[in-house]
């Protein structure tokens, strides 16, 4: 395969949006072969073909979950009993998506409270509401534990707590942290 | 190599880095708030303590690393479950929409925390 074809096929790599390894590579000097490989598939393609779509060729080594495929999965995640370190890791994910739709509303506030002296009695109006209450409950305790742990990442980050058992005490406190804060959140709110 | 377009810096070290440092700001902002506000609070002491020019600073620094966090954490989280693998090959499309989409509500929420700021 000439070098205007590898260009060729990386440019239809790239187009597919996998991340994958392109790899150009030299068995013999009569028979160059272009290399794909993810985990532990791999496919080439010989020097004397004309390069096929890559988007079609190549097929994910995980079954992908919304195609008729029905060849085994390498690592099927939800027949997995997972540690407590991923529900807090899904949890942060969670809550910080969580924080960025409602973000919107607290920016509001701000500004109703800022506006006049009128906006700011109607919010403390609005916010006396039992919904209102509920919706800033919510929003504290998403926040404190959003924050909660976020801090055990940094904490992390310096390296300590790294190990299995580290990592399982680290989101056992920052659950039981995170519990506390709600009802803390609840008594001063309530 | 898939180029990286959409995320924050181009870099994932940068990236890495800026999340943390945004975090921080937005906990000591977060809390300094949660603090004023426990304390108890008027309109009158309200309106001049967002009068002040280091308050004024303080509330746009955390605006400015809340699009900066978000920006990051969305991007992971996008790229991680919005993709062909999950969701087929409408996921590509989906995951760039959402991309585009938050990328642009922050702005408008930055641009809006300006103006009630200094408004």
């Amino acid at each position: 395969m000439r070098a205007a074809n590898y260009r060729h096929l990386a440019a239809r790599v790239n187009f597919s949006r996998f991340k994958i390894a392109l790899i150009a590579k030299k068995n013999f000097a009569s028979e160059e072969r272009i290399v794909i490989t993810r985990m532990t598939r791999v496919y080439s393609c010989a020097a004397d073909e004309q390069p096929v779509p890559v988007k079609q060729q190549w097929r994910s080594p995980v079954k992908p979950l919304a195609s008729a495929d029905k060849r085994p999965v390498n690592l099927d995640i939800g027949s997995m009993k997972l540690p407590i370190t991923a529900y807090v890791s899904i949890t942060h994910r969670l809550s910080g998506v969580f924080l960025f739709v409602i973000s919107g509303l607290l920016i509001w506030a701000l500004d109703m409270s800022l506006a006049s002296e009128q906006s700011f009695d109607d919010l403390a109006l609005t916010l006396s509401g039992p919904i209102a209450k509920t919706l800033l409950w919510a929003i504290a305790t998403g926040l404190s534990y959003h924050a909660l742990s976020g801090v055990k990442h940094i904490i992390m980050d310096f390296g300590y707590g790294e190990t299995m058992e580290g990592g399982v005490l680290g989101a056992r406190i920052v659950i039981a942290l995170a519990i506390t804060f709600a009802i803390v959140w609840g008594i001063v709110i309530w | 190599m898939v180029t990286q377009i959409t995320s924050f810096s181009r870099s994932g070290l940068s990236d890495w880095m800026i999340q943390r440092v945004a975090g921080v700001i937005l906990l000591a902002y977060f809390g300094f708030v949660a603090y004023t506000l426990l304390n108890g609070v008027g309109y009158a002491s309200w309106k001049a303590l967002h009068a002040n020019s280091a308050m004024r600073i303080f509330t746009l620094l955390a605006a400015l690393s809340f699009a900066a966090h978000a920006w990051i954490g969305l991007w992971a989280v996008f790229t991680d479950y919005l993709t062909e693998r999950m969701l087929g090959p409408r996921g590509n499309g989906l995951r760039r929409l959402c991309q585009i989409g938050s990328v642009l509500v922050l702005l408008v929420y930055l641009l809006w925390v300006i103006q009630i700021i200094w408004g």
